[in-house]
């Protein structure tokens, strides 16, 4: 059975609290693209991580509350353009 | 400061999003992140108990999202995970910021 090992520190800052000065971890170096185009993905798995909506969920793509953006079933992603200057990501299975 | 989003629908729970550090005090001496993280990864081991599947958890580096169906003992769990992360956030509000949506 699946089983999950405690990391007591999971959600702690890895750099000394005392570098960053006001405290507050950037996150930025973690953004973006975790599934590239033609990648296989699995239901549930990220695919893009942003501030604001950069890329826009797609076919089989949600939104999450951190405007994160992850796949509803598995199957290959796709970034598609949107009107003039957006872009999408999409998910399609695998035929 | 920890995020925790959760998004309900007609009352029931949906995903619950965890995310970003903590920042109480350093690695390994962050009292804060400990409770948290202790909290949300024995619920993640309740949740597999009651068969929730690996496909509805997503982990990655100080980001944890759970996806559930309205089954009545995931809704408890996750109630239950909720709670406790409530009552870190009544002690610590600088640290820990609970939005249900």
């Amino acid at each position: 059975m699946l089983r999950f090992e405690l990391n007591i520190q999971f959600f702690a800052s890895k750099k000394g609290v005392g570098s960053t000065k006001n405290g507050r971890d950037s996150h930025s170096k973690r953004l973006g693209a975790k599934k590239s185009d033609g990648q296989y993905t699995r239901a549930g798995s990220i695919i893009f991580r942003q501030r604001g909506t950069k890329i826009y969920p797609g076919t089989n793509v949600m939104k999450g509350g951190d405007d994160t953006l992850f796949a509803t079933i598995d199957g290959t992603v796709k970034y598609e353009r949107m009107g003039r200057d957006k872009k999408k990501v999409s998910v399609y299975p695998v035929q | 400061m920890t995020k925790v989003f959760v998004k309900k629908n007609k009352g029931i729970i949906q995903y619950i999003e965890v995310y970003d550090h903590a920042n109480f005090d350093e690695i390994g001496q962050d009292i804060v992140c400990s409770a948290i993280s202790s909290i949300v990864f024995g619920s993640l081991n309740a949740f597999v108990k009651y068969n929730l599947k690996e496909e509805n958890i997503v982990i990655e580096e100080a980001f944890i999202r759970i996806e559930i169906n309205n089954l009545n003992n995931l809704q408890i769990i996750a109630d239950t995970m909720l709670v406790q992360l409530e009552t870190i956030q009544e002690a610590y509000p600088d640290y820990i910021k609970i939005e249900i949506n």
